[in-house]
């Protein structure tokens, strides 16, 4: 969801010294002209992430446009591909498709080439608009921002982005793994969380008792929750199988939150797999929430004693972060960014089985001080390191650092 | 009198291209990689975002313990001062030596799973000027109060390898501007090759200094 807040709100959170570092930097870029293209304003993780970014910047006193690309069906369906296949699916693209991602690319650069060519920054987030690149003349630094898993892409695709990549003068990678060699270079900016979003602002007690009492969570009793997509690579069924595991020796429930999976055919069908698992146990609570259901969430996310996040595979894993900033410690998959955020004994565990989540649960149901010790540390890895203060400071650094022309140590 | 200028540093990742899967991959990247990537590990490694804790003050001892689960040649990068080295070249030379000396001792070579290589990494250093300035050693406690940890690793970690070498920026301007004496030295001094992490080195400065000064009153 949108933050509405300025930078200001966020000193009481990591402090004005972090708030005045960002001014200090940004007052070195004061009137640049910065240009972020993606594919859509509503809805997705990047359109999430300019929907903060760019107020900021506009902040610190940028001059920052956000522009979107206009497509067909075709064209869609085709960066859908562009996707899957950098997420690794053996996957091809037609030659019918790769006409209409080329079109589509070269008429909106002829709409926007004024605002692009005249930019001193320009970053381009994703495959989808990656091509306009091709039909525009560079005056600034143009930035090639991947948000994707791109580790282990599917090689004819990512021969063919590639080249279109490369023209780029950096890109940016969440994390090393990710990355692709390319000729530029390639920076590394890890995701974050807004502390002041609907999903991780600090809510009243009585909300949080309210939401619970809602869903018939007793509070009484221990709560055990993963907030994710009804998909097979967050293994609900094995977290329902570690519940019943702990439910041996501890009066336990568990929470299941997720997305409505109406109109994903195999998310109906996990959904179902789960139902069956759970097999009407009144104590697990499956629960489809709508995609604007953020305070509820963050409610749920509260009211527990553990977060679960038993993924099989995972990007970055920002349902770790937020209940790590809600102070509670979380068991996690042994995989992805999960693996950066959950460390054994001081933010969480991680698992690789049931049996380990179910071992680890029972462990911090039965180390009740150690178990808040590690929430209130995860809760300070967060505030120093993952929240989008972090992520907008690193921004900063980099386009001084290109203008500057790229030396390790820059003094300004 | 000088004051003291309060300066801060922002950080930005950026991948060296190379990545490790076993211990003999360690050594040839450490020999191939720029040395920027070797000051990035076992230096502005406590700048970047982390959730560990990690016992060893630089990456490769962190990976070479968690990772390969060699705890002795963990320990032996562990316990590196990279500020005690006239350069990286020197570090590297002394590094790839070690690795050598260990791996001529093993019968297996040993690698990570896959998922767990070691990335190569660098980065882009920021530095700026707060603006903000300290004038009274009696104020340092309140400027590092408010300090970023970016400030606290420029000014106490970095300052090492500046001139006066193996001096944090503290100690340099009072042994300058106050007396080679001064009652802060030794507290600074005893800090300044901690294994901490950035927020913990704020901490114990901060409560280091107002323990110092409650004792002088």
């Amino acid at each position: 969801m949108k933050s509405m807040a300025n930078l200001n709100d966020y000193i009481s959170i990591v402090g004005e010294s972090n708030i005045s570092a960002i001014r200090q930097v940004a007052h070195h870029l004061k009137g640049s002209k910065v240009v972020h293209v993606n594919s859509t304003r509503k809805g997705g993780g990047v359109a999430e992430i300019l929907e903060w970014l760019v107020p900021m910047m506009k902040e610190l006193e940028l001059d920052v446009e956000w522009a979107v690309l206009e497509g067909v069906p075709l064209f869609f369906e085709t960066t859908k591909t562009f996707h899957n296949a950098l997420q690794g699916k053996r996957i091809d693209v037609t030659p019918t498709q790769l006409k209409s991602y080329e079109e589509i690319n070269k008429s909106n650069a002829a709409r926007l080439k004024p605002m692009l060519e005249d930019a001193d920054f320009v970053f381009i987030h994703d495959p989808q608009p990656a091509m306009l690149i091709n039909h525009c003349k560079k005056k600034g630094h143009w930035i090639w921002r991947c948000h994707i898993d791109a580790s282990n892409p599917h090689r004819p695709v990512w021969k063919y982005l590639r080249q279109i990549v490369n023209r780029y003068d950096a890109s940016i990678f969440s994390m090393a793994r990710y990355a692709q060699p390319l000729d530029h270079p390639q920076f590394l900016i890890a995701p974050s969380i807004d502390p002041l979003s609907q999903k991780n602002v600090d809510i009243p007690s009585a909300e949080i008792s309210s939401v619970l009492d809602r869903f018939s969570i007793d509070r009484a009793r221990p709560i055990l929750t993963q907030i994710s997509r009804f998909d097979r690579f967050k293994d609900p069924v094995g977290v329902i199988k570690a519940y019943k595991l702990v439910k041996r020796y501890h009066s336990v429930q568990l929470v299941l939150a997720g997305g409505t999976a109406d109109d994903d055919p195999e998310g109906s069908a996990v959904l179902e797999e789960v139902r069956e698992a759970a097999d009407n146990d009144p104590d697990i609570h499956i629960l489809q929430l709508p995609p604007d259901a953020h305070r509820t969430i963050n409610a749920l996310q509260r009211g527990s004693d553990v977060i679960i996040q038993k993924s099989l595979r995972e990007g970055f894993g920002l349902t770790v972060t937020e209940g790590l900033w809600k102070s509670k410690p979380v068991i996690g998959g042994d995989v992805g960014g999960i693996k950066l955020q959950v460390v054994n004994f001081h933010t969480g565990f991680l698992v690789n089985t049931p049996e380990g989540a179910a071992h680890w649960i029972r462990y911090l149901l039965e180390h009740g001080q150690k178990s808040i010790r590690m929430g209130g540390k995860g809760r300070e890895f967060v505030r120093e390191n993952y929240l989008l203060i972090r992520q907008i400071r690193e921004y900063l650094t980099l386009m001084v650092g290109l203008r500057e022309g790229m030396n390790k140590l820059v003094a300004v | 009198m000088k004051e003291f200028n309060i300066k801060d540093c922002a950080l930005v990742g950026l991948t060296a291209k190379l990545q490790a899967q076993n211990m003999r991959e360690l050594r040839d990247c450490i020999y191939r990689c720029e040395a920027a990537s070797i000051y990035h590990h076992f230096c502005e490694t406590l700048l970047r975002p982390t959730f560990d804790d990690p016992v060893y003050g630089n990456d490769f001892a962190v990976w070479t313990a968690n990772v390969l689960n060699d705890p002795i040649l963990a320990e032996k990068l562990g316990v590196i001062n990279p500020y005690e080295y006239k350069n990286m070249e020197e570090l590297r030379a002394f590094l790839i030596d070690m690795i050598d000396d260990h791996m001529s001792d093993l019968q297996f070579i040993p690698w990570a799973r896959p998922g767990n290589q070691f990335f190569f990494n660098k980065a882009m250093t920021l530095v700026f000027d707060t603006g903000r300035t300290i004038s009274d050693p009696d104020h340092l406690y309140k400027a590092i109060k408010e300090m970023s940890l970016g400030s606290i690793y420029y000014h106490f970690i970095e300052a090492n390898r500046r001139e006066p070498k193996l001096v944090d920026d503290f100690s340099a301007w009072l042994m300058k501007n106050f007396s080679e004496n001064h009652p802060f030295l030794p507290v600074l001094s005893n800090l300044r090759n901690s294994y901490m992490p950035l927020l913990d080195l704020k901490r114990a400065l901060m409560s280091s200094l107002h323990t110092q000064a409650s004792e002088g009153e």
